[in-house]
């Protein structure tokens, strides 16, 4: 131990060396070895070192106060400075830290979301190697694709593929009532997979009992939050649940879901369950998830060639019914954000997914809106620097060195960036809700903190400041000695032809937002004008999961509804416009080979074509209590009848066609006009409506203007019985249908906002750059003044300069936007037809804008008196 | 007229005190002696540089000892400028002082 021998520690003289800046340290080392010395003689160790101890101590804190106490008082007084410099002009920082503080938190959260947006599923190991099958279904006449594949395909990849580590299937089931414990809540998220899902994706367990969780038929594993929600705090390890009657055991809790991810689950039961369908082993019946993961070498390309046509090894032309089924790769962590195949999107999805052409505008506006505010920003301070100039050359004049300077000014744009950065998080953590409300994300307060983006935040400061403080000292009045900085210094001409080129930015930005936004608006309300559903009377929608009481007994139901007071009408379906459709496979009677393909089905009663108010082109509705038509009469919808090559709706009538899940062979009765069922983004397609009561699940009903609290309440009470221990729930229906339109919405949203931001940000910029670029003129202005010039020719004398600048910015603005609007719109089946308004009131709001401002600077000018600038001191 | 502060001026009598014998550890000795006060190491290595850099001392090195594990002794010895700040400060002291008595209070003896 070195504490016994006569040296000291060799800790202590380090820290000597380091406070102690003496020259001869050597010297006062060897001072403090005697004195150690000598105390280590008279009272021993402890004392000594002590001693040592407290004379570092006390040296170091004095080094600390005499040689660097110049140096702090000296970045103490910098700071006083700075502050006070910004606190002499509270009116221009304040506008400038609010401008670039705005955009910065648009900029932060669409950052924070779009990052999120991308990185979903990045938590799962070796995601590189995980996939998901989907098929691709050719039939006759259509084509679809689905994220869906047979239930037979995952145990023969496993068995017959050396590429494959591990394949599952998982069965996905919503709208269930699950029961436990006496609590009954209805469950959406409920999965029946393999149990070797859990070697392909990554679902952590919390609590287990033993290793074969998932392989008995009744097993059961739960979320935190599930059990929570049944059991409170007590283990659920080992109860009983029920899913729609059947009973399993709980033997395993597992960690929350990510939210991240494009599968959520809240039950994961066994695949045992599943087995016992017949529709499992069937090579045409694709209902389940597939997923595998390959092992690390082998190429996915090669290993999707080989599963591309392996369904035709097991199909037959006699029971494949000449479909084809193409199997195609898809990486897990592109499942979220661009699920496509060839272009086409696939349907049944597990949740909602988030279009990357969507995200990548959202991210092109990002960097705009970044853009926009950090330029505003650079311009608006550079064009403040010419008022410090003067007092930098006092302080070059007084002595000051180059490095000093320039520490001074760092300091003070150094402050002014923290503020704003501080401001920035502040604000972000402020409008988290509502942009969490606007964009229906789901950010948290700590995914702000974002690494990347503090890195990128830091950088940016710290070159912006470097940037400023050196283009400060660089327009000083007192001569400069040649740097390679001042080589780029600009001239005079170069500076307003450059502040022009920023105005012009801003302006043409404003222009591009302000006429997006509108036309973005425009085309919203247009397809909800045209998509025909406003009726005058009210209508709710009532949802049933469990239709096993209304399909048998929907008759006496129907009377009881109509009987209660404000109903004016009752219609049962299996869905209703908005809430999308069945798709079977359908073709004409005996013409399999052309007409063959899947086609939107849906099953309603006989008012349902009244209550809609669908016409009949041809034929007529479902007659009631006529036997033929439950369950065999079809109407189909125009688009169904050209599908089907008819080629008008009189050779339709009475003709048969195949449809629904058990290929009932019927007649069409009636010819109907092509309703919106879905959002009027796409072309009406092909329907067909069948008459089986066994498919009703939703309720809607007609009501006048009543008051709607009484008519409620005798509509829970007549729907008791038909919801089977559900809890009632009601949608009115045109709120339903507008959740079509839900991505436009955001969309128009988003560009509102930014336009608003955009708004603020170009009037500040503008108004503090005119206000400069004048300013520096005074003396020519009041000349003219005292020449006999009238304040209207003063403002004429301003705008002449900036006449430019303004007609180049709404050029260029409404370019762009036009080319926007036309690349957007393409794509839209019902657009609205090239509207002048919007082109006009986006060019016509800048100039008004632009000459406002630039008439309140005239007029303040005007008004001094012009003596006062032309006076030399 | 420029002043020596009041460490300084302990310091650099006890350097003349001490003759040929004023390094770090005598002085040290020496200044917390007469001031009846405990001044760290540090404190006084700063005062003995600021004097250095006034001209008021003079250093010299001294020998290796082997007490000291190789390391020599630095002696400060006065220069006259030393001493003429010294005057001056004496001088200043007597006259301010001058016909003023000690001041006494009531519970001293």
């Amino acid at each position: 131990m070195k504490f016994f021998s006569k040296k000291p520690p060799f800790v202590f003289e380090l820290l000597l060396r380091i406070s102690c800046r003496s020259d001869e340290i050597s010297y006062v080392l060897g001072d403090f070895d005697e004195i150690y010395c000598n105390i280590l003689k008279r009272a021993g160790v402890i004392k000594a070192v002590k001693w040592y101890l407290i004379q570092i101590l006390r040296t170091m804190s004095l080094s600390i106060k005499t040689y660097y106490f110049w140096i702090i008082s000296l970045f103490h007084n910098y700071i006083k400075l700075g502050f006070r410099s910004i606190l002499r002009k509270k009116g221009f920082y304040f506008l400038n830290i609010t401008g670039l503080v705005s955009g910065l938190t648009c900029f932060l959260l669409l950052f924070v979301y779009i990052n999120r947006e991308y990185s979903y599923d990045n938590y799962h190991p070796d995601k590189n190697r995980i996939f998901r099958i989907s098929t691709f279904i050719e039939a006759p006449a259509s084509f679809s694709v689905f994220a869906y594949t047979t239930g037979n395909l995952a145990p023969i990849l496993c068995r017959n593929f050396p590429e494959v580590e591990n394949a599952a299937r998982i069965y996905c089931i919503k709208n269930q009532k699950v029961t436990s414990d006496n609590k009954s809540f209805t469950e959406n998220r409920i999965l029946f997979a393999d149990s070797q899902i859990f070697e392909i994706l990554s679902i952590p367990f919390l609590r287990r009992d033993s290793k074969t969780t998932l392989k008995g038929t009744d097993c059961v594993v739960i979320t935190k939050e599930t059990a929570e929600k049944y059991f409170g705090r007590k283990n659920p390890i080992g109860k009983n649940i029920h899913i729609n009657d059947d009973e399993y055991q709980i033997t395993g809790v597992l960690e929350n879901c990510q939210k991240t991810t494009h599968l959520k689950y809240d039950i994961i039961c066994g695949f045992k369950n599943v087995e016992k369908y017949s529709w499992l082993s069937d090579w045409t019946y694709s209902q389940v998830y597939t997923y595998v993961k390959l092992y690390s070498g082998y190429d996915p390309q090669v290993f999707e060639k080989k599963i591309k046509n392996l369904s035709q090894n097991y199909l037959s032309v006699s029971n494949s019914g000449n479909y084809k089924f193409t199997y195609f790769l898809q990486r897990l962590t592109e499942l979220h954000t661009d699920s496509k195949y060839k272009g086409l999107t696939l349907e049944f999805e597990p949740e909602e997914i988030n279009d990357t052409d969507k995200l990548k505008i959202f991210a092109l506006i990002n960097l705009l809106i970044l853009l926009v505010s950090y330029s505003g920003f650079l311009s608006l301070s550079t064009g403040h620097a010419q008022n410090r100039s003067n007092a930098i050359a006092v302080r070059q004049i007084a002595g000051g060195s180059k490095g000093q300077l320039l520490t001074q000014l760092f300091i003070e744009y150094f402050i002014i960036i923290f503020i704003i950065i501080i401001m920035t998080y502040c604000s972000a953590i402020l409008f988290l809700r509502a942009f969490n409300i606007l964009f229906s994300a789901n950010l948290n307060v700590i995914d702000i903190f974002n690494l990347k983006f503090v890195f990128f935040m830091g950088l940016t400061a710290l070159l912006t400041g470097i940037f400023l403080s050196k283009y400060l000292l660089t327009i000083s009045p007192c001569k400069q000695p040649k740097s390679l900085f001042n080589r780029f210094k600009f001239h005079d001409k170069q500076k307003v032809f450059f502040k022009k080129i920023l105005i012009a930015l801003q302006l043409s930005l404003l222009v591009f937002l302000v006429i997006s936004t509108m036309i973005v608006r425009y085309q919203i309300k247009y397809m909800k004008d045209n998509s025909c559903w406003i009726n005058e009377t009210k209508k709710i929608v009532i949802p049933v999961a469990d239709n096993s009481v209304l399909k048998r007994e929907y008759r006496d139901i129907k009377d009881k509804f109509k009987k209660i007071e404000g109903i004016t009408g009752v219609s049962f379906s299996s869905h209703v416009p908005g809430s999308g459709s069945s798709r079977w496979s359908s073709r004409r009677a005996g013409r399999l080979q052309d007409t063959e393909q899947i086609i939107n089905c849906i099953y309603v009663d006989t008012d349902f074509i009244n209550e809609y108010g669908i016409n009949i082109v041809k034929g007529r509705n479902f007659i009631d209590n006529n036997k033929k038509d439950v369950g065999y009469s079809y109407l189909i919808n125009e688009a169904a009848m050209k599908a089907f090559k008819w080629k008008s709706s009189a050779e339709a009538i009475d003709k048969e066609i195949v449809s629904g899940v058990r290929h009932i062979k019927g007649p069409v009765v009636g010819v109907v006009d092509d309703f919106h069922y879905k959002g009027l983004q796409k072309k009406i397609e092909p329907l067909i409506i069948g008459n089986s009561p066994g498919f009703f699940h939703y309720i809607t009903l007609s009501m006048e203007n009543v008051n709607f609290d009484e008519v409620l309440f005798d509509i829970e009470g007549a729907c008791r019985q038909i919801l089977v221990g559900f809890p009632f729930k009601y949608h009115f229906f045109d709120k339903l249908f507008d959740k079509q339109y839900k991505s436009e919405k955001q969309l128009e949203k988003a560009f509102s906002i930014i336009s608003f931001i955009t708004l603020f940000l170009s009037c500040v910029t503008l108004a503090c750059l005119s206000s400069f670029m004048i300013l520096k003129r005074k003396k020519e202005i009041n000349i003219r003044r005292i020449l006999g010039a009238s304040t209207s020719n003063i403002l004429f004398f301003i705008t002449k300069d900036f006449i430019g600048v303004v007609t180049g910015a709404v050029l260029t603005g409404g370019l762009f936007s036009l080319i926007f609007a036309g690349s957007r719109l393409r794509f839209c089946t019902y657009k609205i037809s090239l509207n002048i308004f919007p082109y006009i009131t986006g060019c016509v709001l800048a100039a008004i804008i632009f000459f406002l401002i630039l008439s309140l600077l005239s007029f303040k000018v005007s008004r001094e008196n012009p003596a006062e600038s032309l006076r030399v001191d | 007229m420029e002043f020596i502060t009041r460490l300084e001026e302990l310091i650099l009598l006890a350097i003349w005190k001490l003759q040929n014998n004023a390094y770090g550890v005598t002085i040290n000795d020496e200044v917390s002696k007469q001031a009846n006060r405990d001044y760290s190491m540090g404190a006084l290595y700063f005062t003995l540089d600021q004097l250095l850099k006034k001209g008021y001392v003079n250093k010299y090195p001294g020998p290796p000892i082997p007490e000291r594990r190789g390391r020599g002794r630095l002696f400060y010895t006065l220069t006259d400028e030393g001493k003429m700040a010294l005057n001056r400060v004496r001088d200043l002291q007597e006259s301010i002082w001058k016909d003023i008595p000690r001041f006494r209070f009531e519970d001293e003896t």
